[in-house]
């Protein structure tokens, strides 16, 4: 698939966020959202096994929870009136947002990103996010050993911060002789011919789109 | 023979410190591979930043001497020019890719050094056929295996068609197969009459390949008379004449079945008694690491029991990440052993308001197998705790393991390190089963 389409595909689920967000909860806007939802966990889908797509859902409603309670615990000491449609509206919209990064992460590469950020005048900034997409699971393996450490040792350095602070320091120094080494060159991006598959999700976009503004218009 | 480095008197100090390399002499040929072997902390990675350029550049460390590559000094050479001329692969290959598409990676530096989309694309289509690796471009470095990565890694070096290729540490964390696979593209790189240096204190796999040996040691470089043990790792496991006597039980795992992500063990069932001394060896992603969590009680099993009686001490493979206090002393004291701190002072070479961040990979691990034997923790475990150290180091762990009345469960991923822990029950971790093998004689 086209860089192209792949933008367009995730640009008309983040407008479509954009429109429900703006359109107060109704018979209407309920199906837009469903139509939204459809969309990325179908997309999601063909990306990844369902235990995947389960479990990132899993993480993302953890935090809609937290925030859910945090509203909770508002109401309940600040006397807030809570409409139960428009808090379970906001909530869904939330999870479609979150779930329309998931999208985006996935559909577009790192260096594509790099590519992007390059087109708005972001081009280190791009690399270096490129750099830590490549050495973030590296990082965090460290850091979960150090998790069994601290978990066995019963330290009182709960955080164990020692350790972590010490490997990054070290890991960053390794990546800082790689660059002297190799450079940080610029990302190079094949060229990729227009089939099907474009063709089916450029529709797909653009009807996602049209439908918002139709609901929007109303 | 045409002579592609020179080095001459080379010494090497970083800011604050004494001299690393003191007046060492190197010369390698066209197309000569060259092996350095040398004890952890003689200077090998040092040697490697003298000569690259990066010791001055990344470390601000005082470099006298003189280095000359391809006929001329390295002074007069542009930094650029240095890169070109000399390919490095660094001790950890990982930290060289700044995309996380091996792709993606190796055709954004092949761009930045012919300029040209087509030549990129024709110098890294040869290079992947050279070294076998056109199956790898489209993973993402996370699904690559140690050895892959490394052959990854020496593609990169190789973009700019270097003279010469350096190889720190080449074989750290690989298992038989990685080791196996870097061991064949060092054959081809030679085959090509592309010169090389490697430097590696686990040798044995490479002294085959190796034109010359040297050993770094007190900051010179010495040819080395003896001729090494060479060998490609056995896959024969010789039984010990002696049986293990496991007391009570300290660990029982029964039945137990873990999933994390593509990784699946199943049915693991394992009885360690007071005393008994096991090594779980499998290869890269075999799930050694998982297993040894579910010991520790951090990762629970979806289905089976483990049952762990009295206190457990936890080795992680970097040992710096063991670490959580200021100095040695705490450490001591965190353990439960402020009184066993002198004898073991007296005992190693430890001083103990030392930070445990200033010691070598050597002595980092040296200590804490000390403080683990001392400790009153019933059950160690130890995550591939031969990697990053000599054989000699190797030799001496296996003996204070094998002679500690603690149990101990430690990981190989390789049958070289088997050989270090003689007396030690086999088990081997395989397609997500264990399989007992019986008790460590050595190899044959």
């Amino acid at each position: 698939m086209t860089l192209a389409s792949r933008l367009l595909l995730v640009t008309s689920v983040f407008l479509g966020v954009l429109i429900a967000s703006s359109t107060p909860p109704g018979p209407a806007s309920w199906v837009y959202l469903s139509a939204i939802a459809f969309v990325e966990l179908g997309v999601i889908k063909v990306l990844n096994k369902p235990g995947n797509i389960l479990r990132a859902l899993v993480f993302i409603c953890f935090f809609v929870f937290l925030s859910l309670s945090m509203r909770l615990i508002g109401i309940f000491l600040f006397n807030n009136p809570l409409n139960p449609a428009t808090t379970v509206y906001a909530t869904l919209l939330l999870v479609e947002a979150f779930l329309g990064i998931t999208m985006l992460l996935q559909l577009v590469s790192p260096s594509e990103l790099v590519w992007l950020a390059g087109k708005v005048g972001f081009r280190e900034a791009g690399k270096v996010l490129a750099l830590v997409l490549t050495h973030l699971s590296s990082i965090l393996l460290a850091y979960s050993e150090v998790y069994v450490v601290v978990k066995l040792k019963k330290t009182r350095s709960i955080l164990a911060l020692k350790p972590l602070l010490v490997y990054t320091i070290e890991y960053g120094g390794q990546i800082n002789e790689a660059i002297h080494l190799y450079g940080l060159p610029d990302p190079v991006l094949g060229k990729t011919k227009p089939g099907g598959r474009d063709l089916l999700v450029t529709s797909m976009s653009l009807a996602l789109i049209l439908t918002g503004i139709l609901l929007l218009s109303r | 023979m045409e002579k592609v480095l020179i080095v001459k008197d080379l010494r090497v100090r970083y800011a604050g410190g004494g001299w690393v390399l003191k007046g060492l002499d190197f010369e390698l040929g066209k197309g000569e591979v060259v092996l350095i072997v040398g004890e952890s902390g003689s200077g090998k990675t040092t040697f490697v930043r003298a000569i690259t350029g990066l010791a001055g550049r990344v470390y601000n460390a005082v470099v006298e001497g003189y280095i000359e590559i391809s006929g001329k000094p390295l002074a007069d050479w542009s930094w650029e020019e240095v890169r070109d001329k000399m390919g490095v692969v660094l001790q950890n290959p990982r930290a060289t890719m700044v995309y996380p598409i091996v792709y993606d990676d190796l055709i954004s530096h092949a761009y930045s050094i012919y300029g040209s989309a087509s030549t990129a694309e024709r110098a890294l289509s040869n290079i992947t056929k050279l070294l076998r690796i056109s199956h790898l471009l489209n993973k993402h470095v996370d699904q690559l295996s140690g050895g892959e990565l490394r052959r990854a890694s020496i593609a990169k070096a190789l973009l700019s068609n270097p003279e010469i290729i350096i190889l720190d540490e080449p074989l750290m964390w690989l298992d038989d197969k990685g080791m196996e696979e870097v061991r064949r593209a060092i054959e081809i790189l030679k085959l090509h009459e592309v010169s090389v240096v490697v430097l590696e204190h686990r040798y044995k796999s490479l002294v085959e390949v190796a034109d010359r040996v040297l050993r770094l040691e007190g900051g010179v470089l010495t040819p080395v008379e003896t001729p090494l043990e060479a060998g490609r790792v056995s896959t024969t496991l010789k039984q010990a004449s002696t049986t293990q006597e496991g007391g009570d039980p300290v660990l029982e795992v029964r039945n137990v079945e873990v999933r994390a992500g593509e990784l699946v063990l199943k049915d693991i069932s394992l009885r360690v008694g007071r005393g008994e001394k096991v090594v779980i060896y499998g290869g890269n992603g075999s799930g050694k690491t998982t297993l040894l969590r579910v010991i520790a009680g951090v990762i629970k099993p979806a289905r089976g029991v483990v049952k762990r009686r009295g206190s457990t001490l936890y080795v992680p493979q970097i040992p710096y990440l063991y670490f959580t206090e200021t100095s040695l002393g705490d450490e001591l004291k965190l353990a439960g052993l402020p009184d066993v701190g002198k004898n073991l002072a007296e005992k190693t070479r430890f001083d103990l308001d030392r930070s445990p961040f200033t010691l070598s990979w050597g002595e980092a691990l040296e200590f804490i197998v000390e403080m683990a034997l001392e400790s009153k923790s019933e059950l160690v475990l130890m995550d591939e705790p031969f990697s990053g150290i000599s054989y000699t180091s190797r030799k001496t762990i296996g003996e204070r393991l094998l002679a500690s009345p603690k149990a101990v469960v430690v990981t190989a991923s390789s049958r070289e390190n088997l050989e270090f822990l003689t007396g030690f029950k086999l088990l081997e971790l395989k397609e997500g089963r264990l399989f007992e093998k019986g008790l460590l004689g050595g190899l044959r």
